[in-house]
């Protein structure tokens, strides 16, 4: 009771549902981009509704990772400062989850578009002794800067802060919007599950 | 003294008669169904995609199934046996109906059966038995739903596969197929190489990771598995259908279908390298076939790619041998050999020749069209062999009658010899069709017809796009001179082939007729 009192504490209502409509985003665009990838081809392997029913389980399932995601980033918001306002402890959060997901679809993008590594990358780590070493560092300092320069830069700037706050608004809107439709996904799922 | 039961007492017992009846609805006693006199119970094995042409009394140079090689004394072998269809939904379709493709109309992955064709089937016809079906491959599933009516235990596929995670199959088992490849897409990498969930999908494929890391070690070269990971282990599911058939009411009729052989071939690792380096090569060096080869067509075949493709499959036989046997073994040591048809065949072949490689091909070569057939009929003990031509759809008809079952008008198969009497009509026509891409409801319009009558097979292909700029095709082969159908001999026997080619054109009329729009 006590820790909970001090999560509604830390997370007003509308604090919590405004951060859980901002990764609703990214997770959903990201579902249907991919169910529509296959959208075509599942069409004509079976029939048009087992399409349908394959862009409403994607979004189930984009719903049910965007609350594990939501979960997993209210615990890391914990670390944060109470002493920050709720404004600035959103827009951190919002950032931080937003800089997350993003890698996150980047690395599956990065796949999907079977990008490979640019040539002259590959040919200095094939020049120096230790390329794993050299990898992880790279990857460890672009990961750390690109958290940490948003997030400096957001408590630093205002002006940083205010249209941040506008765009994730924004994306609110988006995102109430992409719930509607996971309730539509549900209805789908639960018509193809019926048996009379 | 008892007191005497009062005219109050007496109403208050007739209160307690609605909850009474109520609550036995759910205290019953278990279905137990009587023996009907001396019924003798029925068991179907199938392990999918198995090739006739791989075994040994069938004249293959390598012992694929020695277990098998120790039961065949007491079984009935028959050694031209055909699949109705060369892959897993027209296959299997045709022997649960005892109906060839056209009439049962399960061409595609999007088909299944025909609604009013639903009640030809095997368990329909089997009253009063127990009646259980498990498949590891998840198309017979869409059939078992399609006749769940008359099926008493559908047991769910992967109930028996080993990395049983939550799935959301597992969740929506009603809507199998769409729900299992909407989890691939989502959660599992697999070739595809990416996924839609950016971040539990990381978490998932570490979770299997660790699970899979300890069968490893008995199967070095992968874990056997159908869609991305679903992994299986044959053992596992043989040990429950042991537990089953000793303990499940009877008479059963039981139908049980196992992947194996069907790719990836990931055997054991007791029967890696089995094959390796013993002689047998590619095996016999066939021309690409000239329309209908894998790959790019002035590449040339890769016979070493054949011969280790042909080596990983056997030695997959291998391993379903092993099983088998311990299912046969199991079942002689507990008695039930001696009441139970054991059937033991596949749903279609596979091929290892003329640039093509698997099952999915629009061609109908014995490879991938012969399949095996032993019946094991109760307390026999000599051993059968049966050279007439035989199909899919005789099954059917066959276990009807030697379990004293009346056989229904619209079965098309017949009883096999020897429970038929003095033996088949060795003129019979034998058919196959492959028609992926016919509508269900509309004429064929893209197909392949085999015919085989004695010891001539003409093979028909129609409507492909390969075919577009020259006349449908029609092959000959002289299947006992030329068995491995090196030579089309169209030609060369010109009254046969306007036969075959007649009786192909009239049967296709035939089946067409109730799709012909006015």
């Amino acid at each position: 009771m006590k820790t909970l009192h001090y999560v509604r504490k830390v997370y007003p209502t509308r604090m919590a549902v405004q951060l859980f409509l901002v990764f609703a985003f990214p997770f959903h665009v990201w579902y249907f981009l991919m169910a529509f990838r296959d959208f075509q081809w599942v069409a004509e392997r079976t029939e048009l509704w087992d399409a349908v029913g394959l862009v409403a389980y994607a979004l189930a399932f984009a719903l049910v990772e965007t609350i594990g995601f939501f979960l997993g980033m209210l615990l890391l918001g914990l670390l944060l400062s109470t002493k920050w306002q709720d404004d600035q402890r959103l827009v951190l959060i919002a950032t931080l989850g937003m800089i997350i997901a993003g890698w996150a679809i980047f690395f599956q993008a990065y796949s999907l578009l079977e990008s490979p590594m640019p040539a002259h990358v590959i040919a200095f780590l094939v020049r120096i002794d230790h390329p794993l070493r050299v990898l992880w560092a790279g990857a460890a300092s672009i990961a750390v800067l690109s958290v940490s320069i948003p997030l400096f830069a957001v408590l630093r700037s205002n002006q940083l802060m205010k249209t941040l706050t506008d765009l994730f608004d924004r994306v609110t809107a988006v995102s109430t919007l992409y719930l509607a439709i996971d309730v539509i996904a549900f209805a789908i799922i639960a018509i193809r599950n019926i048996r009379i | 003294m008892v007191d005497a039961i009062t005219r109050r007492d007496l109403l208050k017992l007739l209160a307690g008669l609605p909850p009474g009846f109520l609550l036995s609805q759910f205290i019953q006693e278990p279905d137990f169904r009587s023996p009907l006199g001396n019924a003798q119970n029925v068991l179907i094995v199938l392990f999918d995609a198995f090739s006739a042409k791989h075994l040994l009394f069938n004249g293959y140079p390598r012992d694929t199934m020695p277990n098998l090689s120790r039961f065949l004394d007491r079984s009935v072998v028959y050694h031209n046996h055909y699949s109705g269809g060369n892959w897993t939904t027209p296959g299997t379709a045709t022997l649960l109906t005892g109906t060839l493709p056209w009439t049962h109309r399960a061409f595609s992955h999007r088909d299944w059966i025909l609604q009013d064709k639903v009640e030809y089937n095997i368990f329909n016809l089997f009253g009063g038995y127990y009646r259980m079906a498990y498949s590891q491959n998840s198309i017979p599933n869409r059939f078992f739903d399609q006749f769940s009516d008359t099926i008493d235990l559908i047991k769910p596929q992967k109930d028996l596969f080993t990395v049983n995670n939550l799935s959301l199959d597992r969740l929506f088992p009603w809507d199998n197929d769409i729900a299992s490849l909407s989890w691939d897409r989502i959660i599992k990498k697999g070739e595809k190489s990416y996924t839609y969930s950016p971040l539990f999908a990381r978490l998932y494929e570490h979770y299997i990771s660790g699970r899979a890391q300890v069968l490893l070690e008995s199967f070095p070269r992968g874990i056997p598995h159908t869609g991305e990971d679903d992994y299986f282990l044959m053992e596992d599911g043989i040990d429950w259908l042991s537990a089953q058939v000793e303990t499940m009411p009877q008479p059963f009729l039981g139908y049980f279908h196992f992947l194996p052989p069907h790719r990836p071939y990931y055997t054991r690792r007791d029967f890696i390298n089995a094959f390796k380096d013993d002689g047998v090569e590619h095996y016999i060096e066939k021309p690409k076939h000239p329309l209908f080869s894998q790959g790019e067509a002035d590449k040339p075949i890769s016979l070493d790619f054949q011969k280790r493709q042909r080596q990983f499959y056997d030695e997959f036989i291998l391993y379903v041998d092993e099983e088998f046997g311990r299912l046969y073994d199991f079942m002689g040591q507990r008695g039930l050999l001696e009441n139970t048809w054991l059937v033991f065949t596949s749903d279609h072949g596979e091929m290892f020749e003329r640039g093509i490689f698997g099952h999915r091909t629009p061609t109908l070569y014995e490879p991938v069209i012969q399949i095996p057939l032993v019946i094991f009929p109760p307390g026999q003990d000599e051993r059968v062999d049966v050279f007439a031509r035989t199909s899919s759809i005789d099954v059917l008809p066959t276990l009807l009658k030697v379990t004293e079952h009346p056989i229904p008008s619209w079965a098309e198969g017949i009883v096999l010899p020897p429970f038929n009497g003095p033996g088949a009509d060795s003129d019979r026509s034998i058919f196959a069709l492959e028609a992926t891409h016919s509508e269900k409801l509309e004429p064929l319009s893209i197909a392949t017809v085999m015919l085989v009558k004695g010891r001539f097979k003409m093979v028909h292909y129609f409507g492909y796009p390969e075919l577009r700029d020259s006349a449908p095709l029609f092959e000959l082969f002289d299947l006992e001179e030329d068995p491995e159908e090196l030579r089309n001999v169209y030609a060369d026997h010109p009254t046969i082939a306007r036969e075959f080619r007649q009786e192909i054109i009239e049967k296709i009329a035939e089946v067409d007729e109730p799709y012909q729009k006015d």
